[in-house]
């Protein structure tokens, strides 16, 4: 038994040791490699324990938090006035490509001003900023900076950004989301709150194929619970730097019995613990019951009819 | 204008002009046709597939010698490129392509996929390297065709019919 535990022990501080040193890093000889490096480590890191993790709540995706802080410790502090002069233009375009990656996990709007900074410099060298416009659009708008990703397409008219509607925003306390128009034209600023009794929240995305598959199966499979959707659920999209605007307007009106709309922040669903699609969260009064991801070709009708269940729609 | 939109709107066109005698609504029409186009496209993603050399990894091993294109990768590449694909009998469910971006030019990266059957996702490559003028009609795919119905970049299937937030990955139907 004492053998056990010395070794669980063991366990506990490699882990530890490991975690911490995947942000190790060197602040008196920093170099973009190493950098890199780590970038590569966090990615590694999630990669291998994303496989048997979804439906539960054991495996926290700390992504967000474990970029924001390697960026904080390792890049920020790293990247000088000095250094982005002497930078040769193979080291900018490595600069910027890691940066771009840390914007797609942080959403930070701290990322997206160093990039900018780094696009001014290449900019100032004579060297072309076509090639990195759209990356720096879509770190924009995953952090919501939706001004700056406006004035970025008017300053550069030929330059190809991904779709961006226009985007009313209203004075909202607590939860809110983006919701279309009745005429298509615009998304608008809405609170959301959970009604009385049960109620069905979808994590989903109008490009996701599992998604469509459910949505599918809704519509011609089983229309009863396509109606109790309709009445008893909201399909909420996290984007991610691109607000498919096009494909999300054609899939509320190709399923008209649900309005898809989009998470104006994450921190607005505490509920949620992986932003995988769909998630389908089981909510009554208010209080999440219930909770499975993903929507194989087999479909899991067991589980979603035990979970209306669980919330009294069944 | 991508191409698609392209295609529809001069189709949206013609059945305007038809409307009065065939009595049907464009949009309808309109809708139709992108349906069979994605129709189109999922059949030739499972064609593709069941033609591929590689239909699991230990094919995928077995073709990753001095020949293969997957040889044009650094070591550390090729090894995460084939440890990322999911393969199932539908085809390839996802795959991460940020390396071969960042390694390969475009006709490169299509030589890759086509070992899996997912040469189709060419048209998700950004970034890679132009060198030839296949490359940059290749490149060119993905700038008239940004909307797939076969998969989308940005996502990883973390599990059966489950797609995952993940930079550089694509997530494919047969999720």
């Amino acid at each position: 038994m004492q053998r056990i535990k010395s070794g669980c022990g063991y366990l506990v501080v490699s882990i530890v040791f490991f975690l911490n040193n995947v942000y190790a890093c060197n602040v008196s000889n920093f170099s973009l490699e190493q950098f890199g490096n780590g970038v590569v480590n966090i990615k590694e890191k999630y990669r291998h324990s994303v496989a048997d993790v979804v439906d539960d709540a054991i495996y926290i995706d700390n992504r967000t938090t474990d970029f924001q802080a390697y960026f904080r410790k390792c890049l920020s502090p790293n990247i000088s006035e000095q250094w982005l002069q002497q930078a040769t233009h193979s080291q900018l375009h490595q600069l910027l490509y890691l940066l771009k990656t840390t914007s797609f996990y942080t959403m930070s709007s701290e990322v997206n001003a160093l990039y900018a900074k780094v696009l001014e410099v290449v900019k100032s060298k004579g060297l072309a900023v076509e090639p990195y416009l759209d990356d720096l659009h879509r770190g924009y708008v995953r952090a919501g900076e939706f001004e700056n990703a406006l004035a970025l397409e008017r300053d550069f008219p030929q330059a190809v950004f991904s779709e961006l509607p226009e985007i009313r925003r209203m004075p909202v306390v607590g939860r809110s989301v983006f919701k279309l128009d009745q005429t298509h034209r615009f998304v608008k600023q809405q609170p959301f709150s959970f009604p009385q009794d049960g109620y069905i929240v979808v994590i989903s995305s109008p490009i996701c194929n599992p998604c469509k598959r459910l949505l599918n199966w809704l519509k011609t499979d089983e229309p009863e619970l396509g109606r109790l959707f309709s009445k008893h659920s909201s399909w909420v999209f996290s984007q991610n730097g691109k607000m498919y605007w096009s494909a999300l307007k054609a899939i509320n009106e190709t399923y008209g019995f649900m309005n898809m709309s989009y998470a104006v922040s994450r921190a607005d669903w505490p509920e949620v613990t992986h932003w995988v699609t769909p998630t389908l969260l089981f909510f009554k009064d208010g209080e999440l019951k219930a909770r499975f991801a993903g929507w194989p070709q087999e479909g899991r009708a067991k589980e979603l009819k035990n979970a209306l269940k669980i919330i009294g729609l069944m | 204008m991508t191409l698609r939109q392209t295609i529809l709107a001069v189709a949206a066109a013609l059945c305007v002009s038809s409307v009065s005698a065939s009595n049907i609504e464009p949009r309808l029409n309109v809708q139709m046709l992108e349906s069979k186009i994605d129709t189109m496209l999922i059949e030739q993603f499972e064609l593709d597939f069941a033609l591929a050399p590689a239909k699991n990894h230990q094919q995928l091993y077995d073709l990753s010698g001095a020949n293969s294109p997957l040889s044009l990768l650094s070591e550390s590449a090729k090894q995460r490129f084939i440890e990322s694909v999911k393969f199932t009998d539908n085809g390839v469910a996802s795959f991460y392509l940020s390396d071969l971006e960042a390694e390969l030019t475009y006709s490169q990266v299509y030589r890759v996929l086509s070992l899996i059957g997912a040469q189709s996702l060419i048209t998700k490559v950004t970034g890679a390297r132009i060198e030839s003028r296949l490359d940059a009609m290749l490149a060119k795919k993905g700038q008239v065709q940004s909307m797939s119905p076969i998969g989308e970049k940005g996502y990883y299937c973390a599990s059966k019919g489950t797609c995952r937030q993940e930079d550089g990955a694509i997530c494919t139907k047969s999720c």
